[in-house]
């Protein structure tokens, strides 16, 4: 420029520009890896996403619990009394059946 | 909404070096313009949104100018002015300078680093990158009117400062 002819008005500095590229891409490298968790959670929808995702896995988690396999089986057809009865003769079962209420010895 | 990645791809092989010898011209130590350089590049980067799309340069050249302050602020002790660190800058010239470097450029440097902040940031962004003024009013936030008479009052300053020291 006009104002300084006649001196070098270049800087002194020893980097050359194949150096400053290179170290250019580097920081956009490490400026990418850096911002991106930020960025992430920066963003409002990334937490509405992960809510709906938490309160739908309790709702999930609510529903199945107890596990199916750990519940009472109210079945009539199944129940250990019926098993019971069935390994009894006919007369055992009549007796235990029939048995008057009135007649149940005190245990306690 | 704009891109980030694309947005930093476009920034870094445009502008990158302009960039970094923009950042380097203010706080000197090459190590500290890395640093304010990747800053630089990851606020392009999680800012993209608010890229408004008038002049991506302007708005590189301002995220840049912004870190190359913060760094200076960091050296600074509390309540001490930009200005303070002229004399500190001055002699990290020498330091930070090849050593077959022209001592007419060394000279130069340090009659920049003379300036107050604002000629300086002024002197830069017309001498060395040829921006307009209204480019560097969009990047300083200063009228063009007060950004040529920082110009004008720079070059006066520098022209004293290289006589005063026999070139």
């Amino acid at each position: 420029m006009k104002e300084f002819e006649n001196i070098q008005t270049g800087l002194p500095y020893k980097e050359s520009p194949d150096y400053v590229e290179q170290l250019v891409k580097r920081c956009q490298d490490a400026a990418v890896e850096e911002a991106m968790p930020e960025r992430r959670i920066a963003r409002p929808w990334f937490y509405g996403v992960a809510s709906v995702a938490v309160a739908a896995a309790i709702a999930v988690g609510v529903f199945l619990w107890p596990p199916r396999s750990s519940s009472p089986d109210l079945s009539l057809t199944s129940s250990p009394m019926d098993t019971f009865l069935a390994s009894l003769s006919d007369e055992e079962a009549a007796m235990i059946v029939d048995w008057p209420i009135d007649d149940i010895p005190e245990c306690y | 909404m704009h891109n980030p990645q694309r947005i930093l791809d476009i920034v870094t092989r445009q502008y990158g070096s302009r960039l970094y010898w923009h950042i380097r011209r203010l706080v000197v130590s090459h190590h500290d313009a890395e640093d304010a350089l990747q800053e630089t590049f990851i606020k392009i980067f999680t800012k993209a949104d608010t890229f408004k799309g008038d002049s991506l340069e302007a708005w590189c050249y301002k995220i840049a100018t912004n870190e190359a302050l913060m760094t200076l602020r960091r050296r600074t002790h509390a309540f001490q002015s930009l200005d303070s660190l002229n004399g500190e800058l001055a002699n990290l010239v020498v330091t930070e300078s090849a050593p077959d470097a022209d001592r007419s450029a060394v000279l130069f440097q340090q009659a920049i680093m003379q300036l107050s902040t604002q000629q300086r940031i002024a002197f830069n962004l017309r001498y060395y990158d040829e921006l307009p003024y209204d480019q560097i009013s969009a990047i300083t936030g200063k009228s063009e009117g007060s950004l040529r008479t920082n110009y004008h009052y720079a070059v006066e300053k520098i022209k004293e400062y290289l006589k005063e020291h026999a070139i």
